[in-house]
């Protein structure tokens, strides 16, 4: 038999590799880089030490912007972990038709988000059917300015989130239920337990890790929400830019022939950090109960 | 513990992708201008425009090229970029070093290339040209802080207002005294919002700066800072907010989501819009109820000034060819012809505006003779009204913040201040 080269091992991981560098590792620091300078496109720029992040401190609108994207992490962790799971358990059973309602549930996942938000304008608009709705119902005299109030902005944004990414962690939940002890609940039932009960000892513990993974993974995608928000907002972040996320923050200061780089590249330093930060607390809330378990 | 592990590297991949959007790099080297040259033109020049490729436009620019391959020898290679993400192209091929030889930019566009030294100066390689152009459209290719001209003037235009008679007739609106000021402009929209009751707005964007600058609100000082927190523009404001809180004004109109003033005035939402003088044909085509009801009426306060032109890559390698090119497309013999298609546009050249006869040649509909009677006129003393240091970020920090103001949430003066301190902190310098 004959032996491999030395370097087979590097070539295999090599494509891998160069992937991460070039488009991980290589951006990743050219925008810690950037950041402590005054780069605009077409300018390299000179260092600046520390005034980019200083600026953050003072800038109203990076305010605004972190509170709109910790607001939408507050809200949608809650309501992405748990009406995909409520869900997954209605149509887990298998009854005629069900095929279709987990189609009807996943249909939004695969609608594109730009289409979605933007017919979400329109039905939202001052003009538009929900206003309508309402005022002929006799619920409202005037219409609600779902779009251009920073609360309802930010509250219709997130609906239009939950909205769209309930039946993807439906199915993630669906095949953790696939796997669970189907024994556990005919034992747990013939000792007495209601169906709460069972929920609680027996469905919760079998999906925790699904659950981790999913708040993760709605963390992230909060803390990053951008296109529902533009779109609804049409880029301007609605009135004041108090609805704008952190994304379209970076996206309003960096872009255009005279985007200014240097700040945009410390508010996306400044995010990775936030970012993390939830995450690795999950992560080490999970790990602390793996060592108890 | 390998699951945490496996969670923090998630994170760092998640965070890293990320962080990684941003973009930013060494500017290519200022190359030096060159003189038009002398000696015999040869080889090809890449020419890009803007969404000008269409059954309109190509069979001009086909013959253009044709004529210039024969008189000269250059091919000309043309690119031609969707109107859409023109900036984000425009900007790619200078980051690579790969702009076009000659590239349509109007004055805001070339003004950052120029900043990066991507650019040639027209003037310095001809220094003949000035004198043939329109000033005000030469000039706008003239920069703060830099010296030379960047661009060559193409094509001008500027816009004209246009009021729904019939709508407004409905609500007491004198149709023979329409307004010729913007305070005038905005009392009426308050007026005919208050007497719909929010059915009909009259306006449907917010204050811009070239409505500031068209009033006669000073909008940049000698210094090059940006000034027009003044009580006059804070007064605009006022008299805005008075307008959007009768109706006059739509809720949308503060995130800029109305929809273009000129689709909702074609679709009866709007009394009154700002347009060039091709939108008579639009509207007689695709809103033919509503046209005979229209009237256009010069632009209020000072008409803006639409300047078009072409630029000339300073690290071209046919750079001899790619200058003559850019002239023989400007000059007004082409330029003039280009008007005829582009109907309601004039030509950039001194000689080429003063030919205002052959412009309407073959138009029949009477609103567009009557609107392009009106460029005609209005070109006399339009203006550039937005400076080229005015930038997308400043828009929209602006936007924000008069959309505040509109709803009472801050004072005029109070959004105006703000606005200019962000300006001032943001420009480039």
């Amino acid at each position: 038999m004959k032996s491999h080269k030395w370097f087979t091992p590097w070539l295999l991981v090599a494509p891998g590799v160069i992937w991460v560098l070039v488009f991980g590792l290589w951006p990743f620091f050219n925008t810690v880089v950037l950041s402590f300078t005054n780069a605009r496109p077409l300018q390299a720029g000179r260092f600046i030490g520390l005034e980019n992040y200083a600026r953050i401190g003072s800038d109203e609108q990076f305010g605004y912007a972190l509170t709109t994207s910790l607001i939408y992490m507050v809200v949608c962790i809650p309501l992405l972990t748990i009406l995909p799971l409520l869900v997954a358990l209605l149509v887990e059973k298998t009854i005629p038709w069900i095929t279709f309602f987990r189609t009807t549930f996943y249909f939004p996942v695969i609608a594109s988000v730009v289409v979605v938000a933007l017919i979400w304008s329109w039905l939202f608009d001052t003009k538009g059917l929900i206003n309508g709705a309402l005022e002929a119902m006799g619920v409202v005299d005037n219409p609600v300015p779902f779009l251009v109030d920073r609360w309802w902005l930010l509250i219709t944004a997130i609906l239009l989130t939950v909205w769209k990414g309930l039946g993807y962690y439906m199915v993630v939940y669906l095949a953790a239920l696939g796997n669970s002890n189907k024994e556990l609940h005919e034992a747990a039932a013939l000792d007495g337990a209601g169906a709460f009960q069972r929920f609680l000892t027996v469905t919760l513990p079998a999906v925790r890790g699904a659950m981790v993974l999913i708040m993760a993974l709605v963390a992230v995608s909060a803390l990053r929400v951008f296109t529902e928000l533009q779109v609804l907002s049409n880029g301007t972040g609605g009135p004041g830019g108090q609805s704008m996320s952190l994304v379209m923050l970076i996206k309003t200061v960096g872009s255009g022939l005279t985007g200014n780089v240097g700040y945009a590249s410390a508010l996306s330093v400044v995010l990775f950090l936030i970012t993390a930060l939830p995450l690795l607390a999950i992560a080490w809330m999970n790990r602390e109960k793996e060592a108890k378990a | 513990m390998r699951r945490f592990t496996g969670l923090v590297t998630l994170v760092a991949s998640a965070a890293l992708a990320l962080t990684a959007c941003t973009g930013g790099g060494a500017a290519p080297a200022p190359a030096q201008s060159s003189g038009g040259g002398s000696g015999k033109l040869s080889g090809t020049v890449k020419f890009q425009s803007w969404s000008l490729k269409n059954e309109t436009f190509s069979p001009y620019f086909e013959a253009l090229f044709a004529s210039f391959e024969k008189e000269t020898g250059v091919k000309v290679e043309w690119l031609d970029q969707p109107g859409e993400g023109y900036q984000e192209k425009v900007l790619a091929q200078a980051n690579s070093g790969s702009l076009p030889d000659v590239i349509n930019l109007p004055p805001d566009i070339a003004f950052p290339l120029a900043k990066a030294g991507v650019l040639l100066d027209v003037n310095a390689a001809d220094s003949s040209l000035a004198s043939t152009f329109v000033p005000g459209a030469w000039e706008a290719y003239s920069y703060p802080g830099l010296t030379g001209t960047f661009g060559i003037p193409w094509y001008l235009g500027t816009d004209l207002s246009w009021w729904n008679g019939t709508e407004l007739k409905k609500y007491g609106v004198d149709t023979d005294k329409l307004p010729t000021t913007n305070e005038e402009l905005i009392e009426l929209a308050k007026k005919v919002g208050t007497e719909s009751k929010g059915k009909l707005p009259v306006l449907s964007s917010m204050p811009t700066i070239d409505l500031f600058s068209s009033s006669g609100v000073p909008v940049m000082n000698d210094a090059g800072d940006f000034v027009f927190n003044t009580p006059q523009a804070a007064a605009i404001v006022d008299q805005f907010r008075d307008a959007y809180k009768a109706g006059g004004v739509p809720p949308e109109a503060l995130t800029g989501d109305f929809g273009g003033n000129a689709d909702n005035f074609k679709a009866g939402k709007v009394a009154y819009t700002t347009a060039t003088s091709t939108f008579a044909t639009d509207l007689a085509k695709n809103a033919p109820t509503i046209a005979k009801g229209v009237i256009a009426t010069p632009r209020i306060g000072d008409a803006p000034l639409f300047v078009q032109g072409v630029s000339v890559a300073a690290n071209s390698a046919n750079k001899d060819a790619a200058l003559a090119f850019a002239k023989y497309l400007t000059n007004t013999a082409n330029q003039v012809a280009f008007c005829k298609i582009a109907v309601g546009y004039m030509p950039g050249t001194v000689e080429g505006s003063a030919d205002t006869a052959s412009l309407s040649a073959g138009v029949k509909d009477e609103l567009q003779l009557k609107a392009i009677g009106i460029v005609v006129e209005s070109m006399k003393t339009a203006r550039v009204l937005t400076p080229v240091q005015w930038t997308g970020a400043m828009k929209t920090y602006m936007d924000q913040q008069l959309a505040l103001a509109l709803k009472g949430e801050i004072g005029s003066q109070e959004a105006l201040d703000k606005i200019v301190k962000y300006a001032n902190t943001n420009k480039v310098e």
